[in-house]
């Protein structure tokens, strides 16, 4: 009689397998790639191996960074609650590695601290790790091995669990973005793993503006965010034109009571944060960290302060008479100072052009284009701001 | 008796000739001997008509830009330090003159102490000449004309030198020029970024330490000027002290620039042996050693020979009342002075003629290897800097406008790139005219130009 019952819940579990098994909606990773898997006995099985990458920040700067599959970040790892998973691992650096489930609920034994809990990864061995998915959200990997470099190298990706049983209300669109730093010398390709305060790229998916893609969805659509960050500092983004609320973290949902609208969400170092809103107002946002610095591209620390030093033609002349091509800069800003000349593999500090002209920014910027009537995700072009809805010149309001 | 006074008067006439006090020949030979090993022209300055021409030369080249052959050229026309050198012809040539001349006859006139039965009012006279002269004359000649051959190349060796002189006090004049030049565009630089600092500090963007650092490093600079500009100006009195030439004479202008190193080394091989065959002092040496020989084998020739006085006496005969005259002969025994010791002098001055000879020859030898190798050093500093310091400091002041164009280095750091540039400038002209020394150097040494009359 206990048997009956048990073989019913047997049928049901494997019917919802079968029935829930591709049902989500799979997460958008910009400028970024999904890790294919194959089924086997029962059992998704994924391949890593982690390698020397070339990543293009953005046209014209190639970086020679560290990832998993030809990629920084490395493919972003789907699967669902309750999914045993299998990973090879295959390590083609010149160092040995190990892998890290962050925050993923697994056997000791599969945690991937390399030394206190498995031996290294030697330069190409392969190692598999094996267990089974009891939780959903958005997680993370990365080296647990030589993490200073690896990680500063560019090494780390998504492990998002999707939940078992489809959320309500549905998400349509869920785009997953990986916070990065870097300090790549103007005029070189190799990031410094040594520096820890004094960045001077920071990268969405280890793209920079004007490299990063739009993130388009539309109008209408429930949005979700998901922000990791493994780099040295917080990152507060930002949302232009929204609220949003946060639904989650690496350690899991968010309780709809603890929810709260924000147009900022701070990323903590070693977290992500999952935030959602619904696009009902059409337009091109800007989605950007707040930190002014990191809106900016290859810049230096340590140029003299020009700002209001008075530099009048004559002492530019002299300057230009021993020096030709001298410019003299800063007096009024550096807002109006883009490109004059570049080191090689060396991204403007501020670039991209919009419809108005230059966008000033760099590093950890993008645009979400709300459209409606849109059919595909494809970059809809810039939005055509209604007539009369713009900001416009007049003529100063008499006082 | 008369026969052999007028013979003696005729053989005097003969043995001295008609040699002139005036060295022409002999600056003409110096005039020779230089322009062939340096291709420049000789004129003595004599208050003649060649004078004006000379004149009018030398202001015609300090007209133009000076190079450094006109250099030489003037100080060879006008130096007084080279017309005092021409002198010493002059005082070889009369030596000449001198060794050619007959001592002269010795007359006497006396009257007898004793009452003489034929003879008065007992008055005679007496012409006497040396015998000895007429047999050692032309030898003599030979042994001064020898010295003078040994002056002659003793001067044209002095006259190289000294232009191996001028040619070093030019390079050094015209790096000095150069150098100065430079430093003016440093402190240039310097001075602009301490306006910039100044200027920062005034708008409350930089503190007092910064700026005074600013200010320090532009003062430094614009003593490094002074000290530039007064180098060059003396470096300019030195060239005017070798040229000879004062007054309005001294207004002349050098080529901005160092001529650059000439494509290629001429063959540094069998330098050597050029130098020891075309050195003039060492021919000078030999031609002394020469003129010693010479006067040993005079001595040796003589030494039997006493000295062979022969006289003829005159008296007026009591009798006859007419003057007769009566020859008479003075020979002098070599019992005790053989000129032992004279010859012994003589040789063993040969002997150290002979040895100061080879070591100069020995040193001349050293100092062509020695010239050679800073020669050979000096262009492959040249080439350094050149090929690899310069366009290194060249990229970097690209490099730095670059990273300043894009906001990466500030303009301080420009400035200082552009200044280090400069001071690598100042290094490849003070490169550069180590070169042109080594080879003026090396020049004197081998005694004649590497290539004929390279310009500039």
């Amino acid at each position: 009689m206990k048997l009956l019952p048990r073989l019913l819940v047997l049928i049901l579990v494997l019917c919802a397998k079968t029935a829930f098994a591709q049902q989500y909606v799979p997460v958008v990773t910009p400028n970024g790639s999904t890790l294919p898997y194959v089924m086997k006995d029962g059992v998704k099985e994924f391949r890593l191996t982690a390698e020397q990458v070339k990543r293009e920040f953005a046209p014209g700067m190639i970086v020679n960074a560290w990832g998993y599959n030809g990629s920084s970040p490395g493919p972003t790892i789907e699967a669902v609650e309750g999914d045993r998973v299998r990973f090879y691992v295959t390590n083609k650096l010149p160092e040995r590695t190990s892998v890290h489930w962050h925050g993923i609920l697994l056997p000791n034994g599969q945690d991937g601290v390399a030394g206190l809990n498995q031996d290294h990864i030697k330069p190409g061995e392969t190692y598999v790790y094996e267990f089974t998915l009891r939780q959903h959200g958005v997680h993370m990997y990365h080296p647990h091995s030589d993490e200073m470099v690896q990680m500063a190298m560019g090494m780390m990706g998504f492990f998002v669990v999707h939940p078992k049983v489809p959320e309500v209300p549905k998400v349509d669109r869920h785009f997953v973005v990986m916070l990065g730093e870097w300090f790549v010398e103007p005029g070189t390709a190799t990031p410094n793993p040594m520096v820890m305060n004094d960045f001077n790229l920071f990268t969405f998916n280890s793209r920079v503006w004007p490299g990063t893609d739009p993130w388009v969805v539309k109008k209408g659509e429930r949005v979700r965010f998901s922000f990791g960050n493994l780099s040295m500092d917080s990152h507060p983004i930002h949302v232009h034109g929204y609220t949003f609320e946060e639904v989650g973290t690496d350690g899991g949902v968010v309780p709809k009571s603890a929810r709260r609208p924000e147009t900022t969400v701070n990323v903590p170092v070693g977290s992500t944060r999952t935030v959602e809103l619904v696009a009902n107002v059409e337009g091109d946002w800007a989605f950007h960290c707040h930190k002014s610095h990191h809106t900016m591209n290859a810049m230096s620390h340590d140029i003299p302060n020009m700002i209001g030093v008075a530099q009048p033609p004559a002492l530019e002349d002299k300057v230009r008479s021993l020096l030709p091509g001298y410019m003299a800069m800063g007096e009024k800003g550096m807002g109006d100072m883009m490109e004059m000349g570049l080191p090689k593999n060396t991204l403007p500090m501020m670039t991209g052009t919009g419809p108005f002209g230059a966008i000033e920014m760099g590093g950890m910027f993008t645009v979400l284009k709300v459209r409606a009537g849109i059919t595909s995700y494809a970059d809809p072009g810039w939005y055509q701001n209604p007539p009369g809805t713009g900001a416009h010149k007049v003529d100063a309001p008499p006082p | 008796m008369r026969a052999l006074s007028y013979g003696l008067l005729l053989l005097a006439a003969t043995v001295t000739g008609c040699a002139s006090t005036t060295p022409t020949r002999a600056t003409a030979d110096v005039r020779d001997d230089v322009r062939a090993r340096i291709g420049h022209d000789l004129r003595w300055d004599r208050q003649t008509k060649e004078d004006d021409e000379a004149k009018k030369a030398i202001d015609a080249l300090l007209a133009r830009e000076l190079g450094v052959d006109a250099a030489v050229q003037i100080a060879l026309l006008a130096s007084p330090r080279v017309r005092a050198l021409l002198e010493e012809l002059a005082i070889g040539q009369a030596d000449l003159v001198q060794a050619g001349l007959l001592s002269n006859p010795v007359f006497g006139f006396g009257k007898t102490a004793w009452d003489g039965e034929h003879i008065v009012p007992n008055l005679f006279a007496s012409v006497e000449q040396s015998f000895l002269d007429v047999v050692t004359l032309p030898m003599k000649k030979r042994v001064a004309a020898t010295e003078l051959e040994a002056t002659k190349l003793r001067v044209a060796f002095e006259v190289i030198d000294l232009a191996a002189d001028v040619r070093r006090a030019y390079y050094e004049a015209q790096a000095a020029e150069q150098t100065a030049a430079v430093s003016t565009l440093l402190n240039e630089a310097s001075q602009t970024a301490a306006e910039l600092a100044r200027r920062q500090h005034a708008a409350g963007n930089m503190n007092d330490l910064a700026l005074s650092s600013e200010l320090a490093l532009a003062a430094d600079q614009a003593l490094a000027l002074r000290r530039a500009v007064t180098d060059a100006a003396v470096a300019r009195t030195e060239l005017d002290k070798h040229m000879g030439v004062w007054g309005p004479r001294t207004a002349w202008k050098l080529p901005r620039r160092l001529p650059d190193l000439p494509p290629e080394e001429p063959s540094l091989e069998h330098l050597e042996a050029r130098a020891v065959g075309e050195r003039l002092d060492l021919a000078a040496g030999r031609r002394s050693l020469q003129a010693l020989t010479s006067a040993i084998s005079l001595a040796k020739t003589t030494r039997w020979f006493g000295k062979v006085d022969v006289a003829v006496e005159a008296g007026r005969l009591r009798e006859t009342r007419r003057y007769s005259f009566g020859p008479s002969v003075a020979l002098e025994i070599p019992l005790f002075d053989q000129r032992q010791g004279a010859i012994a002098r003589l040789e063993a001055m040969a002997r150290r003629t002979d040895d100061e000879l080879q070591a100069l020859a020995v040193d001349v030898r050293a100092d062509v290897r020695a010239g050679r190798a800073k020669l050979v050093a000096a262009r492959a500093t040249v080439s350094d800097y050149t090929r690899t310091i310069i366009p290194l400091r060249e990229d970097i002041v690209r490099y730095s406008q670059q990273q300043y164009d894009a906001m990466l280095l500030g303009v301080y750091q420009l400035l200082q790139a552009r200044q280090a540039e400069f001071t690598a400038y100042t290094d490849s002209i003070a490169a550069l005219r180590d070169y042109w020394i080594a080879r003026s150097e090396l020049e004197r040494i081998v005694g004649s130009r590497l290539t004929p009359n390279n310009p500039r």
